[in-house]
Order: structure tokens, then C-alpha cells, then sequence
């Protein structure tokens, strides 16, 4: 298993990433503490590209989010100088680490590029999902941190390092709050 | 009991309020399938009324059980299958080798054992156990095959039964 203590070495940005985590981790806006997280896991090194959907929780189906949220999140992401490119048309952001990521070479296709270039868990991304039935999750504090549909062939190959994958977030994680809880999911969709 | 007699006790009851005998109906088919040939059900923290309800099931439905009153354990079992009376009665690491090839971290002090797996359906749990993390590891591709055996067990009984295999650390 990998050491992520030689992702810890800007102590200035994980302190950083940690004071808006305490700041804002009690926020009504799960998009917010989604972005929290996810910012935290960029800054220990461990992702240097995250995706956050800006969907309307509340409703069902795929609703976007309302203006007054977006709003809300657009400010809170300037006021703590977080990197991101929102694409309105797609319905997501996406956070990024500028030292690791140029943002100008992000495929927004949503395909298997993209899913490549968001890091080593993706390893079902693809340009054709019609034949990926099963999802694997990562979630912390019922966020989603890592998800994918995937075959199920493909998860019975790849389930070992999900799970290592697992136990490296939780350490991180565990760094920051004792009190979060994670989980390692899979199951089918049905069709 | 064969698995025409479970599917038709499912169908029967498949939308009972009562969340134990559910949990009851989708055992005994996974033990009439062949799957297993023994299982836990736990009636702790039942009213009286409930835990009649049950017993009242069981006996009108010839369902082959025993109860542990003790523990609030109820054992379903496959008599051609399994001799009830071997059954171990501390319920520890032999008990957790009888319940079945998943029960890969069963032990007697689990004191040390922090994560939990679980393989459920239609969010009950089915098959869970607390183990080491080092187990779960060395494990897991067992679990996920264990589990694709249990989706697709299920599938021919009800489509709408899903499945899912989750793991995390218990606090």
C-alpha cells in the first residue's frame, strides 16, 4: 500500500484545505461539502482532478441545481481561492490542482479520456456505457467521492485495488476527521 | 423444504410489514437453493406481538427452525443438511464456519475485528461479519464472487431483488 505522507509535504495548502473544511463542514449546501472533501483529497496529493455535480438533490431525476445555489457555490469558491471550470452545459464543476493539471487539456467529452484523466479508479471509463450495469462507490459521509459504472467482469478484476483504494482515502481522511465515516459499495443498476 | 415451497412461502409474504419474517422468506430461499445450509436471524428488540407474528409463521408455514432465546437467535436450517444438534452453541468461530463459506473471519474474540462486510438484498443483510481490514483485503475478490452468485440466486426468484455488497469501518 502506497505512503501518503509524501503527498503531505505543503503543509501551507493541506492546513489550508483543512481550516475550510472546519469552516464550511457543517454547510446545508452538499455541494459545498462535497467540494470540502474533494479539495481535501486534492491537496494531500492523493487526486489531482475531481468532478462535482451540480444537481438538484432535492427533486428527482436530473434537475439542475437552482440559481440561487450556484451562486452560493460560485462565492464560496472564489472567496477561498479553490481552482475550478464549471461547464453549465454539462451540469458538473470540476476542481483541480494547477501544479499537477492543466485545465485547458480536460477532454469534456465525459468519456474515456475524461474518466482517465480524473485518476487511477476509473479504470472502466469508457466512450460506450450501454453494457456497464454495475456501480462502485467510495463515499465519505454518504458523498461520493469516487463512483463508476462499470461490467461486472470488470469490478471482479479491479475489486483488490478499490479496496486498497478504500483504505488509502479512509487513512487520509482519518487525518482530518476522526469522526467521518466511509464505504465501499457495489452493486447493479438495474436496466 | 424444496425451493418451489420457498418460492411460493415468498410470494406470499413478500410484502409483509413485518421486516423479520422478509428477512425469514429471502433465507429460507437462499437455503433451499443450496446456497447455505444454515442461518442466523436476529430477533433482538422485537415486541412480543411481533415475535408471535413470527412464531406464528414459522409453524404455519413448516418452516425447520430453532430458537436461541438467550440470544434472541433464530436458526433456519436445511435438516437433510445440517445436524442441528452439532450446531455450536457458543457461537463462535465454529458457529461462523457453519453459517457458510463467506464467514472467511469467523473467530472467537472479535474483539479486534473493526470492519464490517456485508451482502444484502433489498437492503437487508443476508451475510455480514465483522473482520480485519488485512482480512477483507485478502478476501475480497471472494466476496464480490460471492455475491454475484447470490444477485443471480435471487434473480430467478424476483428481478426486482437487488443486491449489493458493501464494506466499511464500524465506529
Amino acid at each position: 500500500m502506497k505512503n501518503h505522507n509524501i503527498f503531505l509535504d505543503n503543509i501551507m495548502d493541506i492546513k489550508n484545505a483543512k481550516e475550510i473544511y472546519n469552516k464550511y463542514k457543517n454547510t446545508r449546501i452538499h455541494q459545498i461539502y462535497e467540494i470540502i472533501l474533494q479539495w481535501y483529497l486534492i491537496f494531500s496529493g492523493y487526486r489531482n482532478i475531481a468532478l462535482v455535480y451540480l444537481l438538484d438533490l432535492e427533486k428527482s431525476g436530473f434537475s439542475d441545481l437552482p440559481k440561487s445555489k450556484l451562486e452560493k457555490i460560485n462565492k464560496f469558491l472564489e472567496k477561498n481561492n479553490i481552482p475550478y471550470h464549471i461547464f453549465q452545459n454539462k451540469g458538473f464543476l470540476v476542481l483541480y490542482n494547477p501544479d499537477k493539471f492543466n485545465i485547458d487539456k480536460l477532454n469534456e467529452s465525459a468519456g474515456k479520456k475524461f474518466g482517465k484523466q480524473l485518476g487511477d479508479f476509473y479504470n472502466c471509463a469508457s466512450n460506450d456505457f450501454s453494457n456497464h450495469h454495475y456501480r462502485v462507490v467510495i463515499s465519505v459521509n454518504q458523498v461520493e467521492i469516487f463512483a463508476q459504472m462499470c461490467k461486472k467482469n470488470m469490478i471482479q478484476k479491479n475489486i483488490s485495488k478499490y479496496y486498497e483504494m478504500y483504505l488509502e482515502i479512509m487513512e487520509i481522511f482519518g487525518r482530518l476527521d476522526k469522526n467521518i465515516f466511509g464505504k465501499l459499495e457495489t452493486y447493479e443498476i438495474p436496466k | 423444504m424444496d425451493i418451489k415451497n420457498a418460492k411460493e412461502i415468498y410470494n406470499k409474504y413478500k410484502n409483509t410489514k413485518n421486516q423479520r419474517i422478509y428477512e425469514i422468506i429471502l433465507q429460507l430461499y437462499l437455503i433451499s437453493s443450496g446456497f447455505r445450509n444454515v442461518a442466523l436471524v436476529c430477533l433482538d428488540n422485537l415486541q412480543n406481538l411481533k415475535l408471535e407474528e413470527i412464531k406464528k409463521f414459522l409453524g404455519k408455514n413448516k418452516i425447520i427452525y430453532k430458537f436461541f432465546p438467550e440470544k434472541s437467535y433464530l436458526i433456519l436450517y436445511n435438516p437433510r443438511k445440517f445436524n442441528i444438534n452439532n450446531l455450536d452453541k457458543t457461537f463462535g468461530k465454529l458457529f461462523g464456519q457453519q453459517l457458510g463459506k463467506f464467514y472467511y473471519c469467523a473467530t472467537d474474540d472479535v474483539s479486534k475485528n473493526h470492519y464490517r462486510i456485508v451482502i444484502s438484498v433489498n437492503h437487508v443483510e443476508l451475510l455480514a461479519q465483522m473482520c480485519k481490514k488485512v482480512m477483507i483485503a485478502k478476501n475480497i475478490s471472494n466476496y464480490y464472487r460471492i455475491y454475484l452468485e447470490i444477485s443471480e440466486i435471487f434473480k430467478k426468484l424476483d428481478k426486482n431483488l437487488l443486491g449489493r455488497l458493501e464494506t466499511y469501518e464500524e465506529s
